[in-house]
């Protein structure tokens, strides 16, 4: 498979969707830099998305 | 070189995943006492799968902005605007939900949307693939309606809507 990684540089950037669903459920810490808004928290939320069967 | 702590982890784990391209999202206030482009805010960009989830992360549900409020989500350096060189040529999808879809399913729809980002180029040839995919990925009943809207169009409309040219 030729997905990106760091073993394979030049490969294809594409994910597949349990991927991308697994590096969502890692990424709890706030970026820094974003402006101070009201739509913008301080605590990671947990927006799971629903199951979709593709 | 890697640290003792990260001799555990997979090399996956250790470098960010990049995208193809950078993307920002930004965010229309409607704050009635500004103008219309100064309400338009440039939250943040991001180029990794990884920062795009730490974002998504900490930002309210789509189902959740104030009335009037948007999310947008352009390539990095283009304005979210048609008045924007590589807009003009372009138009818009658009989505009617009902009230209960608000709640259920507008997040979903918003994240595969984004999630979709990469070939929402909207050249002739791919919009009956794009329409296709979206509706696929959406789950959307065969009478659910999506509409395309050129720009041009909407900007030079008379009545309350323009007309749409493509209809799934």
């Amino acid at each position: 498979e030729d997905q990106w990684s760091p073993l394979n540089l030049g490969g294809k950037k594409q994910y597949d969707r349990t991927f991308l669903l697994l590096l969502q459920s890692q990424q709890c810490k706030k970026p820094q830099g974003l402006p101070d808004l009201d739509i913008i928290k301080d605590k990671m939320l947990q927006n799971k998305l629903p199951d979709i069967n593709l | 070189e890697q640290t003792a702590e990260g001799e555990n982890l997979s090399p996956e784990m250790l470098i960010k995943h990049p995208l193809q391209n950078r993307w920002s999202l930004w965010f229309y206030m409607n704050d009635k006492s500004k103008a219309w482009e100064e309400n338009l805010l440039e939250i943040t960009s991001f180029d990794t799968v990884e920062d795009f989830w730490a974002l998504y992360n900490h930002i309210e549900v789509a189902s959740k902005l104030r009335m009037g409020c948007d999310y947008a989500l352009f390539k990095y350096g283009i304005k979210p605007m048609w008045e924007d060189e590589r807009n003009k040529k372009g138009g818009r999808w658009l989505i009617n939900l009902n009230r209960n879809q608000r709640s259920s399913d507008l997040d979903a729809y918003w994240l595969e949307i984004v999630k979709l980002a990469p070939i929402r180029k909207c050249k002739a040839a791919f919009r009956y693939f794009y329409r296709k995919k979206l509706k696929e990925r959406l789950n959307m009943s065969p009478r659910q309606m999506i509409g395309f809207e050129a720009h041009a169009d909407t900007q030079s409309k008379t009545g309350s809507s323009a007309k749409n040219r493509y209809q799934v």
